[in-house]
């Protein structure tokens, strides 16, 4: 049972401005270790914005971001955080990397970063995330070879590496058939049930309402903050998306990976 | 054609090899980390950049070398700058320093020495000219370069991959995007006499082009851009020497071949590509 006590992630009154243009207004919530969130909202709801300032990429205009207890400004341990990109390798198949090189670099925050500091241990780890994420037989491939399932198996292997405490997945599931979809959100579920706190943010509220704890739902403002099964009510996802939308509900059996 | 074993008689060509060997080791260095970050032009545009100031050196008749390298610094964090601000497209910036920097350099040449054959060398390199004092900066910068590359590879690697993802590793993006780029334009400085202004960016992007065609990871067509590097210059040079022809111009040429013969075999013998 996720525990509020020393939540991982810590928001208060946070608003965002692009130009004039207010895109989050006055957000705050706590987010307690253990715990699998989904964050949705429309296009233009400010859900990468929030993204972008829970993970420092982005100041926002007012309001503080609390991470693991410190003040986003004065945290250096982010090696707790694995982060898995929407777009990464999605413009370039023809950078020259393999897949060992990709997962290694996510040792940076734990290890640094200079040739020498990466000896066996190392790769014994960069092989413990590969199986993790099954994906161990790939090692040597370079990334530009891979599936789309596959290449966003390496990001979760790479974000995996340093045994973060905190996993954050931006649209992970864009460009994946239905068949590696399915497998992917067991694989997250496996995950969060060993222990590992989630954010995943995602347009696909059926998914979402069917694999997440929690949903945090977004439209410039906190709309709601609760069980998924909030994401069913008429008058949520009126204020999320402004017009009648219906959330299908389908059990899925999960593969076993 | 001259025997090969002439080539070390003369100590001017005992520079000239040396300077050679050290751009070839690290140019395609800077190159591999410029390509992979679509940014293969910012060579180009520092060279340019740094003509202007040779210009500006022999106008205040300061050492060419400190007038090539201070503007090239100027420009390189100047053009950092406006990436980071995201109001100009990043080609852009390349373009209005690359054409904004040639233009001052021409009137500034033509006001003061005149548009002489002074000019050439830097433009098209002149490894007959190269000397001790040369050698020994280049060799300094090498070292400086192996060891911040060596030091900082995995956070390179990482800026290369995705800036975002490199922050939130914990990578100061600032300070390794700054370090790189004075680098770049400390080399594109100091091989301004070597290869010159026109080629630099060939010797810089040419090579790691022919060891991406091999298709293999990165820490491996980091090393097979060195040794396509070494192999241009070093043919190169004994070409120009021994048919008595540009020096600069004759290592892009074989850097341009090696690429074509690269891309040829990958396109269609791809099993030897891997």
């Amino acid at each position: 049972m996720p525990s509020l006590e020393h939540p991982i992630i810590e928001t208060e009154h946070i608003s965002f401005f692009y130009g004039k243009e207010e895109v989050l207004h006055d957000i705050s919530f706590a987010i307690p270790r253990g715990d699998y969130i989904g964050l949705v909202g429309s296009n233009g709801s400010g859900k990468t914005t929030l993204l972008r300032i829970l993970l420092g990429l982005t100041k926002p205009a007012t309001g503080s971001v609390q991470l693991f207890g410190t003040p986003i400004g004065n945290f250096r341990q982010w090696q707790k955080i694995g982060y898995v990109p929407q777009n990464v390798f999605r413009g370039d198949m023809n950078f020259p990397a393999t897949v060992q090189e990709v997962v290694e670099s996510g040792h940076l925050g734990a290890r640094g970063g200079s040739l020498c500091q990466f000896g066996k241990g190392v790769c014994a780890e960069v092989r413990r995330a590969l199986e993790r994420a099954d994906i161990a037989h790939l090692i040597g491939k370079r990334i530009g070879e891979l599936s789309g399932g596959e290449r966003q198996r390496v990001f979760i292997a790479r974000a995996l590496v340093s045994e973060p405490e905190l996993l954050i997945l931006d649209e992970p599931t864009t460009g994946i058939d239905a068949a590696t979809e399915e497998k992917f959100y067991a694989f997250l579920g496996e995950l969060n049930r060993a222990g590992l706190t989630i954010i995943l943010v995602s347009h696909d509220l059926e998914a979402i309402t069917r694999e997440v704890k929690t949903v945090l739902c977004l439209n410039r403002r906190l709309v709601c903050y609760g069980k998924p099964e909030s994401l069913r009510s008429a008058e949520v996802l009126h204020q999320m998306y402004g017009t009648e939308k219906q959330v299908l509900h389908h059990e899925h059996p999960h593969s076993n990976l | 054609m001259t025997s090969i074993t002439q080539l070390f008689q003369f100590d001017f060509l005992i520079n000239a090899f040396q300077a050679g060997v050290l751009l070839a080791l690290i140019a395609p260095i800077i190159g591999m980390f410029l390509v992979v970050r679509r940014y293969s032009l910012l060579a180009d545009a520092l060279a340019h950049v740094s003509l202007l100031g040779v210009a500006l050196a022999l106008l205040f008749q300061i050492p060419v070398f400190i007038g090539a390298l201070c503007a090239s610094i100027l420009a390189a964090l100047g053009m950092e700058r406006l990436r980071i601000e995201g109001r100009v497209l990043g080609e852009s910036i390349i373009a209005l320093f690359l054409s904004s920097s040639l233009a001052l350099s021409v009137v500034i040449l033509s006001a003061t020495t005149g548009l002489n054959a002074n000019l050439l060398s830097y433009l098209f390199g002149s490894l007959t000219t190269v000397s001790t004092g040369d050698v020994t900066i280049l060799a300094v910068l090498a070292a400086v370069i192996v060891a911040f590359f060596g030091f900082f590879y995995r956070q390179l690697f990482l800026f290369a991959l995705d800036e975002d993802l490199a922050r939130v590793s914990g990578v100061r993006v600032r300070m390794v995007s700054n370090g790189f780029i004075i680098l770049a334009a400390a080399t594109v400085a100091a091989a301004l006499q070597i290869v010159g202004t026109l080629l630099i960016g060939a010797l810089m992007v040419v090579p790691v082009l022919t060891a991406m065609q091999w298709q293999r990871g990165f820490r491996m067509t980091l090393f097979l851009s060195v040794i396509f590097s070494l192999l241009s210059v070093l043919t190169g040079f004994v070409l120009a020497y021994a048919l008595d022809l540009a020096s600069g111009g004759m290592i892009v040429i074989v850097a341009v071949a090696l690429f074509v013969c690269a891309y040829i075999a990958n396109r269609f013998f791809p099993k030897l590509a891997g």
